[in-house]
Protein backbone atom coordinates (compact mmCIF):
# COMPACT_ATOMS: atom_id res chain seq x y z
CA UNK A 1 0.00 0.00 0.00
CA UNK A 2 2.91 2.27 0.75
CA UNK A 3 4.46 1.42 -2.61
CA UNK A 4 1.15 2.04 -4.35
CA UNK A 5 0.79 5.41 -2.70
CA UNK A 6 4.38 6.27 -3.58
CA UNK A 7 3.78 5.33 -7.21
CA UNK A 8 0.58 7.32 -7.18
CA UNK A 9 2.58 10.27 -5.93
CA UNK A 10 4.87 9.99 -8.93
CA UNK A 11 2.05 9.75 -11.42
CA UNK A 12 0.16 12.64 -9.83
CA UNK A 13 3.01 15.07 -10.43
CA UNK A 14 1.41 17.94 -12.35
CA UNK A 15 2.78 20.82 -14.44
CA UNK A 16 6.44 21.70 -14.80
CA UNK A 17 8.94 20.65 -12.23
CA UNK A 18 12.64 21.27 -12.25
CA UNK A 19 14.86 18.22 -11.96
CA UNK A 20 17.07 18.11 -8.90
CA UNK A 21 20.64 19.22 -9.62
CA UNK A 22 23.53 16.76 -9.45
CA UNK A 23 25.31 18.89 -6.85
CA UNK A 24 23.79 21.15 -4.28
CA UNK A 25 26.12 24.02 -5.15
CA UNK A 26 24.73 24.74 -8.61
CA UNK A 27 20.94 24.86 -8.43
CA UNK A 28 20.72 28.06 -10.42
CA UNK A 29 21.79 26.23 -13.56
CA UNK A 30 18.76 23.97 -13.48
CA UNK A 31 16.33 25.07 -16.20
CA UNK A 32 13.00 26.13 -14.80
CA UNK A 33 10.94 25.01 -17.72
CA UNK A 34 12.38 21.51 -17.90
CA UNK A 35 9.73 18.88 -18.23
CA UNK A 36 11.95 16.02 -17.16
CA UNK A 37 10.37 13.75 -14.60
CA UNK A 38 11.93 14.07 -11.17
CA UNK A 39 14.03 11.18 -9.97
CA UNK A 40 12.38 8.99 -7.37
CA UNK A 41 14.90 10.01 -4.70
CA UNK A 42 15.32 13.80 -4.83
CA UNK A 43 17.98 13.71 -2.15
CA UNK A 44 19.69 11.28 0.14
CA UNK A 45 17.45 10.64 3.09
CA UNK A 46 18.84 9.19 6.24
CA UNK A 47 16.42 6.77 7.76
CA UNK A 48 15.95 6.79 11.54
CA UNK A 49 18.06 4.22 13.32
CA UNK A 50 15.04 2.81 15.18
CA UNK A 51 13.62 1.45 11.92
CA UNK A 52 16.43 -1.03 11.41
CA UNK A 53 14.18 -3.05 9.07
CA UNK A 54 14.02 -0.27 6.51
CA UNK A 55 17.73 0.54 6.76
CA UNK A 56 18.73 -3.04 6.13
CA UNK A 57 16.28 -3.42 3.27
CA UNK A 58 17.49 -0.26 1.57
CA UNK A 59 21.07 -1.55 1.70
CA UNK A 60 20.28 -5.09 0.55
CA UNK A 61 20.00 -5.65 -3.20
CA UNK A 62 16.83 -7.76 -3.12
CA UNK A 63 14.20 -6.82 -0.53
CA UNK A 64 12.37 -9.55 1.29
CA UNK A 65 9.03 -7.93 0.80
CA UNK A 66 8.20 -6.24 -2.53
CA UNK A 67 6.25 -3.54 -0.74
CA UNK A 68 9.41 -2.54 1.15
CA UNK A 69 11.32 -2.00 -2.08
CA UNK A 70 10.54 1.70 -1.99
CA UNK A 71 11.03 2.13 1.75
CA UNK A 72 13.44 4.99 1.05
CA UNK A 73 10.74 6.78 -0.83
CA UNK A 74 8.44 6.85 2.17
CA UNK A 75 10.05 10.09 3.20
CA UNK A 76 9.29 11.59 -0.21
CA UNK A 77 7.16 14.63 0.35
CA UNK A 78 4.54 13.82 -2.25
CA UNK A 79 3.28 15.54 -5.36
CA UNK A 80 3.85 19.21 -5.91
CA UNK A 81 2.97 21.77 -8.55
CA UNK A 82 6.26 23.59 -8.98
CA UNK A 83 9.62 23.60 -7.35
CA UNK A 84 12.69 25.79 -7.41
CA UNK A 85 16.06 25.04 -5.93
CA UNK A 86 17.59 27.92 -4.02
CA UNK A 87 21.25 28.83 -4.36
CA UNK A 88 23.38 29.53 -1.31
CA UNK A 89 24.14 33.13 -2.14
CA UNK A 90 20.97 33.95 -3.99
CA UNK A 91 19.35 37.18 -2.75
CA UNK A 92 15.85 37.10 -1.29
CA UNK A 93 14.34 39.13 -4.11
CA UNK A 94 15.73 36.76 -6.71
CA UNK A 95 14.30 33.74 -4.89
CA UNK A 96 10.87 35.33 -4.62
CA UNK A 97 10.93 36.48 -8.23
CA UNK A 98 11.91 33.06 -9.54
CA UNK A 99 9.27 31.35 -7.43
CA UNK A 100 6.59 33.79 -8.54
CA UNK A 101 7.54 33.21 -12.16
CA UNK A 102 7.39 29.43 -11.76
CA UNK A 103 4.00 29.69 -10.07
CA UNK A 104 2.71 31.99 -12.81
CA UNK A 105 3.89 29.62 -15.51
CA UNK A 106 2.10 26.76 -13.79
CA UNK A 107 -1.05 28.88 -13.42
CA UNK A 108 -1.66 27.91 -9.80
CA UNK A 109 -3.12 31.15 -8.45
CA UNK A 110 -5.56 31.58 -11.32
CA UNK A 111 -6.61 27.96 -11.01
CA UNK A 112 -7.22 28.44 -7.28
CA UNK A 113 -9.33 31.51 -7.91
CA UNK A 114 -11.32 29.69 -10.57
CA UNK A 115 -12.07 26.75 -8.29
CA UNK A 116 -12.98 28.86 -5.28
CA UNK A 117 -16.60 29.17 -6.27
CA UNK A 118 -18.74 27.13 -8.58
CA UNK A 119 -18.93 28.22 -12.21
CA UNK A 120 -22.12 27.68 -14.15
CA UNK A 121 -21.98 26.51 -17.73
CA UNK A 122 -22.63 30.05 -18.94
CA UNK A 123 -19.79 31.43 -16.83
CA UNK A 124 -17.41 28.75 -18.08
CA UNK A 125 -18.29 29.55 -21.69
CA UNK A 126 -17.86 33.28 -21.05
CA UNK A 127 -14.44 32.77 -19.45
CA UNK A 128 -13.24 30.56 -22.32
CA UNK A 129 -14.46 33.09 -24.86
CA UNK A 130 -12.60 35.92 -23.08
CA UNK A 131 -9.44 33.83 -22.85
CA UNK A 132 -9.62 33.00 -26.57
CA UNK A 133 -10.07 36.68 -27.43
CA UNK A 134 -7.10 37.63 -25.29
CA UNK A 135 -4.97 34.94 -26.93
CA UNK A 136 -6.02 36.04 -30.42
CA UNK A 137 -5.30 39.72 -29.71
CA UNK A 138 -1.90 38.83 -28.24
CA UNK A 139 -0.86 36.74 -31.24
CA UNK A 140 -2.14 39.45 -33.58
CA UNK A 141 -0.02 42.03 -31.71
CA UNK A 142 3.13 39.94 -32.00
CA UNK A 143 2.77 38.85 -35.60
CA UNK A 144 1.57 42.23 -36.88
CA UNK A 145 4.98 43.26 -38.19
CA UNK A 146 5.36 40.17 -40.41
CA UNK A 147 1.82 39.77 -41.68
CA UNK A 148 0.74 43.37 -41.98
CA UNK A 149 -1.26 43.50 -45.27
CA UNK A 150 -0.26 47.08 -46.08
CA UNK A 151 3.47 46.46 -45.67
CA UNK A 152 3.34 43.16 -47.56
CA UNK A 153 1.98 44.58 -50.87
CA UNK A 154 4.69 47.20 -51.05
CA UNK A 155 7.53 44.85 -50.15
CA UNK A 156 6.84 41.99 -52.56
CA UNK A 157 7.23 43.73 -55.97
CA UNK A 158 10.53 45.30 -54.93
CA UNK A 159 12.01 41.93 -54.08
CA UNK A 160 10.92 40.42 -57.42
CA UNK A 161 12.46 43.27 -59.42
CA UNK A 162 15.81 42.79 -57.69
CA UNK A 163 15.82 39.13 -58.64
CA UNK A 164 15.15 39.92 -62.31
CA UNK A 165 18.08 42.28 -62.47
CA UNK A 166 20.48 39.71 -61.14
CA UNK A 167 19.46 37.06 -63.67
CA UNK A 168 21.97 36.35 -66.36
CA UNK A 169 19.56 34.81 -68.90
CA UNK A 170 20.10 37.51 -71.48
CA UNK A 171 23.68 38.23 -72.40
CA UNK A 172 25.07 40.10 -75.39
CA UNK A 173 21.53 41.33 -76.06
CA UNK A 174 20.42 37.85 -77.17
CA UNK A 175 16.94 36.87 -75.93
CA UNK B 1 -4.51 5.02 45.87
CA UNK B 2 -1.39 6.51 44.36
CA UNK B 3 -0.09 9.72 45.80
CA UNK B 4 -0.10 12.15 42.89
CA UNK B 5 1.96 14.85 44.60
CA UNK B 6 5.22 13.22 43.50
CA UNK B 7 4.04 12.53 39.98
CA UNK B 8 6.74 13.29 37.38
CA UNK B 9 5.29 15.46 34.72
CA UNK B 10 6.49 14.38 31.28
CA UNK B 11 7.31 17.75 29.86
CA UNK B 12 7.90 18.05 26.16
CA UNK B 13 11.49 19.26 25.96
CA UNK B 14 12.81 21.47 23.21
CA UNK B 15 13.61 19.28 20.25
CA UNK B 16 16.78 20.29 18.47
CA UNK B 17 16.28 19.57 14.81
CA UNK B 18 18.87 20.75 12.29
CA UNK B 19 16.90 20.13 9.12
CA UNK B 20 13.23 20.77 8.82
CA UNK B 21 10.32 21.77 6.65
CA UNK B 22 8.43 25.05 6.81
CA UNK B 23 4.86 24.81 5.65
CA UNK B 24 3.29 28.14 4.73
CA UNK B 25 -0.46 27.95 4.43
CA UNK B 26 -1.49 31.23 2.82
CA UNK B 27 -5.25 31.33 2.70
CA UNK B 28 -7.31 34.36 1.77
CA UNK B 29 -8.00 35.27 5.41
CA UNK B 30 -4.88 34.20 7.27
CA UNK B 31 -1.32 32.90 6.98
CA UNK B 32 -0.22 29.95 9.12
CA UNK B 33 3.42 28.93 9.31
CA UNK B 34 4.20 25.47 10.68
CA UNK B 35 7.72 24.23 11.23
CA UNK B 36 8.09 20.46 11.17
CA UNK B 37 10.88 17.96 10.96
CA UNK B 38 11.61 16.01 7.79
CA UNK B 39 9.02 13.39 8.66
CA UNK B 40 6.28 15.96 9.15
CA UNK B 41 6.04 16.02 12.94
CA UNK B 42 5.26 19.54 14.07
CA UNK B 43 7.88 21.40 16.08
CA UNK B 44 6.23 24.77 16.35
CA UNK B 45 3.76 26.98 14.55
CA UNK B 46 2.88 30.61 14.24
CA UNK B 47 0.16 32.50 12.44
CA UNK B 48 -0.88 36.04 11.66
CA UNK B 49 -3.67 35.76 14.22
CA UNK B 50 -1.22 34.54 16.85
CA UNK B 51 0.94 37.61 16.23
CA UNK B 52 -1.85 39.88 17.41
CA UNK B 53 -3.53 40.75 14.12
CA UNK B 54 -7.27 40.40 13.94
CA UNK B 55 -9.87 40.41 11.23
CA UNK B 56 -8.92 42.00 7.92
CA UNK B 57 -5.43 42.87 9.17
CA UNK B 58 -4.63 39.15 9.35
CA UNK B 59 -4.98 38.84 5.60
CA UNK B 60 -2.17 41.26 4.79
CA UNK B 61 1.37 40.55 3.62
CA UNK B 62 2.79 42.40 6.63
CA UNK B 63 1.03 40.06 9.04
CA UNK B 64 2.43 37.07 7.14
CA UNK B 65 5.90 38.58 7.41
CA UNK B 66 5.52 39.02 11.18
CA UNK B 67 4.34 35.43 11.58
CA UNK B 68 7.23 34.12 9.47
CA UNK B 69 9.77 36.11 11.45
CA UNK B 70 8.42 34.85 14.76
CA UNK B 71 8.43 31.24 13.57
CA UNK B 72 11.94 31.50 12.12
CA UNK B 73 13.36 33.08 15.27
CA UNK B 74 11.95 30.31 17.42
CA UNK B 75 13.15 27.58 15.05
CA UNK B 76 16.68 29.04 14.91
CA UNK B 77 16.69 28.94 18.73
CA UNK B 78 16.02 25.24 18.45
CA UNK B 79 19.02 24.80 16.17
CA UNK B 80 17.37 24.75 12.76
CA UNK B 81 19.94 25.21 10.01
CA UNK B 82 18.39 23.96 6.76
CA UNK B 83 14.79 24.13 5.70
CA UNK B 84 12.59 23.18 2.83
CA UNK B 85 9.68 25.46 2.14
CA UNK B 86 6.26 24.15 1.16
CA UNK B 87 3.84 26.77 -0.01
CA UNK B 88 0.12 26.17 0.17
CA UNK B 89 -2.78 28.31 -0.91
CA UNK B 90 -3.27 31.49 -2.95
CA UNK B 91 -3.27 34.11 -0.21
CA UNK B 92 -1.55 37.47 0.02
CA UNK B 93 1.18 36.31 2.41
CA UNK B 94 3.01 33.98 0.04
CA UNK B 95 5.81 36.21 -1.16
CA UNK B 96 6.45 38.21 1.98
CA UNK B 97 6.67 35.09 4.14
CA UNK B 98 9.18 33.55 1.73
CA UNK B 99 11.18 36.77 1.68
CA UNK B 100 11.24 36.88 5.48
CA UNK B 101 12.46 33.29 5.64
CA UNK B 102 15.21 33.99 3.12
CA UNK B 103 16.30 37.19 4.88
CA UNK B 104 16.57 35.50 8.27
CA UNK B 105 19.77 33.74 7.23
CA UNK B 106 18.48 30.18 7.38
CA UNK B 107 19.54 27.95 4.48
CA UNK B 108 16.72 27.10 2.12
CA UNK B 109 17.16 23.95 0.06
CA UNK B 110 14.13 24.27 -2.17
CA UNK B 111 10.77 25.99 -2.35
CA UNK B 112 7.81 23.94 -3.45
CA UNK B 113 4.22 24.78 -4.16
CA UNK B 114 1.95 22.05 -2.81
CA UNK B 115 -1.41 23.71 -3.29
CA UNK B 116 -3.89 20.86 -3.59
CA UNK B 117 -5.55 20.80 -7.00
CA UNK B 118 -8.57 18.59 -7.57
CA UNK B 119 -8.93 16.66 -10.77
CA UNK B 120 -12.46 18.11 -10.97
CA UNK B 121 -13.53 16.64 -7.63
CA UNK B 122 -16.00 18.11 -5.16
CA UNK B 123 -18.37 20.82 -6.25
CA UNK B 124 -17.28 24.17 -4.77
CA UNK B 125 -19.72 26.46 -2.94
CA UNK B 126 -21.90 28.81 -4.95
CA UNK B 127 -20.82 32.27 -6.02
CA UNK B 128 -21.21 35.01 -3.45
CA UNK B 129 -23.71 37.73 -4.24
CA UNK B 130 -22.08 40.67 -2.53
Amino acid sequence: MAAASAMAAFSAMACSSSAPPPSSSSPSQVPLSSTSTPSPLPRQVRLPSSNSNYASLSASPCPQDPSMQFANVMWFKGPYNTQIFVGETEPADSVVKRFKRAVMQAGIISECRRRRFFETRQEVAKRKKQAAQRRRSKSRYFSRGANDPKKGLKAKPAVEEDDDDDDNWEYDGMA
Amino acid sequence: MLNNSNKIRSRKGKRNVQKGVIHIQASFNNTIITVTDVRGQVILWCSAGACGFKGTRKSTPFAAQAAAETAIRASIDRGMKQVEVMMNGPGPGRDTALRAIRRSGIVIIFVRDVTPMPYNGCRPPRKRRV
